[in-house]
């Protein structure tokens, strides 16, 4: 389709138009000093339409909060529980074309084959606003190399091209074009330049990136041919701080406690996964794979060659983040080259 | 919904994030890329940081006992029965009949407010806190040699370093993100030396480990010393223009020779001689130990050796040097810094300075006590004596975190009156009398000052589960005794810097944005990432000559083994927090003990194994965990679980300086079940 053009004006009349539509309007925001997370503009603090860099956390952390309550428990034997539902309508807005993968990826995981209510409430009410990239937002994201970005092809109901003179415009499902349709008035066609000027900034964006073969890792991977002090190395750095389960954008992974005052109490869940002993201890100890290298194997395999399988791409979308927050210095960026070139004899 | 800018209540790195919060529930955590200390970096324990706040144990109302039980009473007359019972003893047996326990959990407006609460209200100078269990060897011993007893440069130097010596602690588990500097410092090519006698995680990447007994570290230093001198390694200028005291120096390590340190230490000669030659021969290098040096009855010697070895080689004084104290609190810095100690006001000014006590009499409107007041350690056994009646602690559970825990069970349970805050029901809350509800981190607006002392800040998330803060508490307490305080903690910040040279210009302002290193002498001095270059603090670096003494227990026939303690990556101090964290206490459930392959087949033990730690003040069972990350006759156990208390096994006995108990080496024996 034809994409549509909004002025910088427009596009701040569109974001006042939009929050009076939803009850959370999830966007950037500026904290301490130069740190962006995202936050509910419609409420509390100041929206940025646009920004340099990305949010420390990704829109996961609305979706899949670290701790979530599931549901209410009174009384133990013929006790009631009652389910704690959250079905506020939420709009992100300027989420990253990474991000926005990240939450295709995701919402197959969690609203195909068996369905994962509290995470099918929250979708079924939220709206994504995509803001493609203008330049890359670290010196560790690798979403050209990847193919996340620098704009998103698919997983959002709006996307945002940030040109000089304003936003070239598309919409990505139904309900992008439905809101599109509601505020026409705002929106005009966008000029063959305008088109120019974006393929531009993103073919600069793109210039020096070498997309990363992520069939053959991940073949590389399946047959085991990674050299072992390869992942010596990773276990030796791995400080098991649960930082990369936690900002990464496709982790799933949680468990469940119930939190008890008497018989009252609620079910939570929280994040959960691969760098922990106790993830997958059993009964008496026995761990499936005792070494801890293996653990953080694990994530990477699930990253880089399962989900392969599964989707068709990794689910590994080049964000950085994990990167960026390893007290271990562990790179899986570094980890694909490794791999890839070490292969075992 | 809202992210509230704080700083974890942790260890003492001073990481920061954001706390989530919506609808009034803390969700999760938020590293903050902005702050200087922690860059976006967080540890397990600071990625979980949010859960225990609003966890349902948290104790919500004053609890009162009765004929042996508690019962929850009001605000009002929890703090009118604590008032009136203090007020009794003071009249009854005088004001140093009373001693305050500070807390290094707190914040350092709340400290400020105890001290003061102690000297001004009470009328003793009985105030201490954890830190005495902890670094105040570093405090004594710095000063001694240097003139000021604090981390000397700042953790930025650290991933620049040429070489690293960490001995006696454990930065990948105990101060990860210090850890994540060392492990960068390791990236670009720095020569780390680990000297501990467990086998660490950042011995697997260094270029020397060095596994020395417990207790045998000055011999092991004053080694390296005595081979400096000899292969001429030592830095001639830098000992002639900046120090005193060498010859002494020189004369005390002369019986060291690494071959003679061997016999003592365990260590082979070769190993010290290439330990020394790295350090010396480095141009940017420091030295990182934490309570492996520091909890001894020779903690305060361990680091006057360190501070000799530092100054022998020119390696303190300027950047890319120095001694980094790993400081294991949140706030024991702070509260160190506060004057939550006997014989200091903030800012480490002496009780006994006439000059100084008129300042605070004019300040705080009060006549004050002349003499320094007891430590912690002897609190307790003034207790025991009967010369100590009543106890006011504050987020310290000492029943747990102190050595030879029947000893300190014996001297809370012979006390007239005994007053906890707390934010969980600890075995030291339990012996009270009146538990008062504190407030944890995520509830009160203050500062923490973290082990490279800076100042930052903490910030409300949720109102006091409670209703009322530590220093809400003390303000109302002390109100029933007639003395009004300040109560708004920017204010009393500045009350602080105002009576603190030292702190001067530090306010609630300044430190907004990244925080403020101290010395800060003024409202526009910058603060101070480096202490002592050019000149020490003291003026000339002090060489102290030291010699090894064994620990006050050494093994023998009937105790074999060399019992050791410490940290696990997991856990906090005695877990009252990191137990109701699942993922935490999931990975490390129960206590157990390392112990060698070779010590294992001899009592004819497996991994898991359950057994009995014997020592002469107590036993316990746990499980064995057979490693060769201890060597043989040296066993291993960390201290964080309430319900198997390693701390029924320690030694009380302590440093005759400091008065830090040595819970890193005591005789025990193991028994097979």
């Amino acid at each position: 389709m034809n994409k549509l053009f909004i002025t910088h004006e427009d596009l701040k009349t569109f974001v006042e138009a939009l929050k009076k539509t939803c009850d959370e309007f999830i966007g950037p925001s500026r904290q301490h000093l130069n740190d962006i997370a995202f936050g509910d503009v419609k409420n509390d603090g100041e929206i940025l339409l646009n920004y340099d860099g990305n949010t420390i956390l990704s829109p996961r952390t609305f979706l899949l909060p670290q701790t979530e309550t599931l549901f209410e428990i009174k009384g133990s034997i013929g006790g009631k529980v009652s389910s704690i539902e959250d079905k506020k309508s939420r709009i992100f807005y300027g989420v990253r074309p990474c991000d926005t993968l990240a939450l295709s990826l995701m919402r197959r995981f969690f609203l195909e084959g068996i369905v994962d209510r509290p995470y099918q409430d929250k979708m079924e009410n939220a709206t994504f606003i995509t803001l493609a990239c203008a330049k890359p937002c670290s010196e560790r994201s690798f979403c050209r190399e990847i193919g996340s970005g620098p704009v998103a092809k698919k997983g959002f109901d709006i996307q945002l091209v940030a040109i000089n003179r304003g936003y070239l415009v598309e919409s990505g499902s139904k309900k992008g074009g439905a809101i599109l349709r509601k505020y026409k008035k705002l929106f005009i066609v966008s000029t063959p330049s305008d088109i120019k000027e974006s393929k531009r900034i993103l073919k600069d964006f793109a210039k020096e990136a070498k997309p990363i073969n992520y069939k053959r890792l991940a073949g590389i991977m399946r047959d085991d041919l990674v050299k072992e002090s390869v992942w010596d190395d990773i276990g030796l750095r791995c400080v098991i701080c649960s930082g990369c389960i936690t900002v990464c954008p496709t982790c799933s992974c949680f468990s469940v406690t119930d939190r008890m005052n008497g018989t009252s109490g609620v079910r939570v869940r929280y994040c959960d996964g691969c760098p922990y002993a106790g993830f997958t201890r059993m009964a008496g100890g026995a761990m499936p794979k005792p070494d801890h290298k293996d653990h953080i194997r694990r994530f990477f395999e699930h990253k880089l060659n399962v989900d392969v399988e599964r989707y068709g791409v990794p689910s590994c979308v080049g964000c950085g983040r994990c990167i960026e927050t390893c007290p271990g210095n562990i790179s899986i960026r570094k980890f694909i080259d490794d791999a890839m070139a070490s292969v075992k004899k | 919904m809202k992210k509230v800018l704080t700083t974890c209540p942790y260890c003492g790195v001073g990481c920061n994030f954001y706390l989530d919060v919506r609808d009034e529930r803390i969700v999760g955590v938020i590293p903050a890329k902005s702050n200087p200390v922690s860059k976006g970096y967080l540890c397990v324990k600071g990625w979980h940081a949010h859960e225990p706040v609003q966890h349902p144990d948290r104790l919500k109302k004053p609890l009162l006992k009765e004929n042996g039980r508690f019962k929850e009473v009001s605000w009002d007359t929890a703090l009118d029965y604590v008032a009136k019972r203090l007020k009794g003893i003071k009249d009854k047996y005088g004001p140093d009949s009373l001693a305050v326990c500070a807390s290094a959990r707190c914040t350092n407006e709340e400290n400020y407010l105890m001290m003061k609460f102690a000297r001004a209200v009470l009328g003793t100078n009985n105030v201490d806190h954890c830190a005495r269990t902890c670094h105040a060897a570093t405090v004594s011993g710095l000063n001694q040699s240097f003139g000021s007893g604090a981390s000397t440069n700042s953790y930025d130097e650290l991933p620049y370093m040429d070489c690293i010596l960490i001995i006696g602690s454990n930065p990948t588990e105990a101060h990860p993100i210090v850890g994540w500097r060392v492990r960068t410092a390791i990236d670009n090519g720095a020569k780390v030396i680990v000297c501990d006698p467990r086998r660490i995680l950042p011995a697997e990447s260094a270029e020397l480990y060095i596994q020395q007994y417990p207790g045998t570290d000055i011999a092991l230093i004053n080694a390296m010393i005595n081979f400096i001198l000899k292969e001429n390694l030592h830095d001639k200028e830098f000992i002639e223009k900046r120090t005193e005291g060498f010859d002494e120096l020189r004369q005390a390590v002369s019986d060291y020779t690494p071959e003679s340190a061997a016999e003592i230490t365990g260590v082979e000669p070769e190993a010290i001689k290439k330990a020394a030659r790295i350090y010396a021969s480095s141009k940017k290098a420091c030295i990182m130990y934490s309570l492996g040096m520091t909890e001894h009855t020779v903690g305060t010697n361990n680091i006057i050796s360190m501070a000799n070895l530092a100054m022998v080689t020119g390696h303190v004084g300027k950047e890319f040097s120095g001694l980094y104290p790993m400081r294991g609190q949140n706030n024991v810095q702070g509260a160190c810094d506060m004057g939550a100690l006997p014989n200091v006001f903030s800012g480490y000014q002496s009780v006994t300075d006439g000059e100084v006590r008129k300042k605070f009499e004019s300040a705080w409107g009060v006549k004050l006590p002349e003499a320094a007041g007891l430590t912690l350690t002897d609190m307790m056994f003034k207790a025991i004596e009967g010369k100590l009646k009543c106890f006011y602690i504050i987020g310290e559970d000492q029943v747990r975190t102190d050595p030879d825990t029947h000893m300190i069970e014996r001297a809370l349970k012979s006390l007239e009156f005994l007053v906890v805050h707390e934010i969980f029901l600890t075995e030291t809350a339990k012996l009270a009398d009146v538990v008062l509800p504190g407030a944890s981190y995520a509830e009160k607006e203050g500062t923490f000052t973290c082990a490279e002392r800076r100042f930052q800040r903490v910030r409300r998330a949720i109102e006091p589960i409670s209703g009322k803060t530590d220093g809400d508490i003390i303000i109302e307490v002390s109100k029933r005794l007639g003395y009004e305080m300040e109560s708004e903690p920017s204010k009393i910040c500045d009350e602080m810097a105002s009576l603190s040279p030292i702190y001067s210009g530090v306010s609630f302002e300044r430190i907004e944005e990244s925080g403020l290193q101290w010395p800060v002498p003024a409202k526009d001095h910058p603060g101070t990432p480096v202490v002592h270059l050019g000149q020490f603090r003291r003026g000339l670096g002090k060489f102290i000559p030291v010699t090894h003494k064994p620990p006050a227990e050494v093994p023998d026939r009937e105790y074999p083994f060399i019992l050791s303690t410490g940290r696990l990556l997991f856990h906090y101090n005695t877990g009252t927090m990191t137990t109701r964290v699942s993922n935490l206490l999931r990975e490390f459930p129960r206590n157990f003990v390392e112990i060698n392959p070779d010590d294992a087949k001899a009592i004819g033990i497996r991994s898991n194994a359950k057994v009995k730690v014997v020592t002469r003040r107590g036993e316990l069972v746990v499980s064995a965990q057979v490693t060769d990350k201890v060597k043989r006759r040296v066993i291993w156990m960390p201290f964080h679980y309430s319900n198997e208390p390693t701390n029924v096994l320690t030694n009380s006995a302590f440093d005759p300086v400091c008065r830090t108990g040595e819970y890193k080496a005591c005789a025990a024996k193991i028994e097979k079940i």
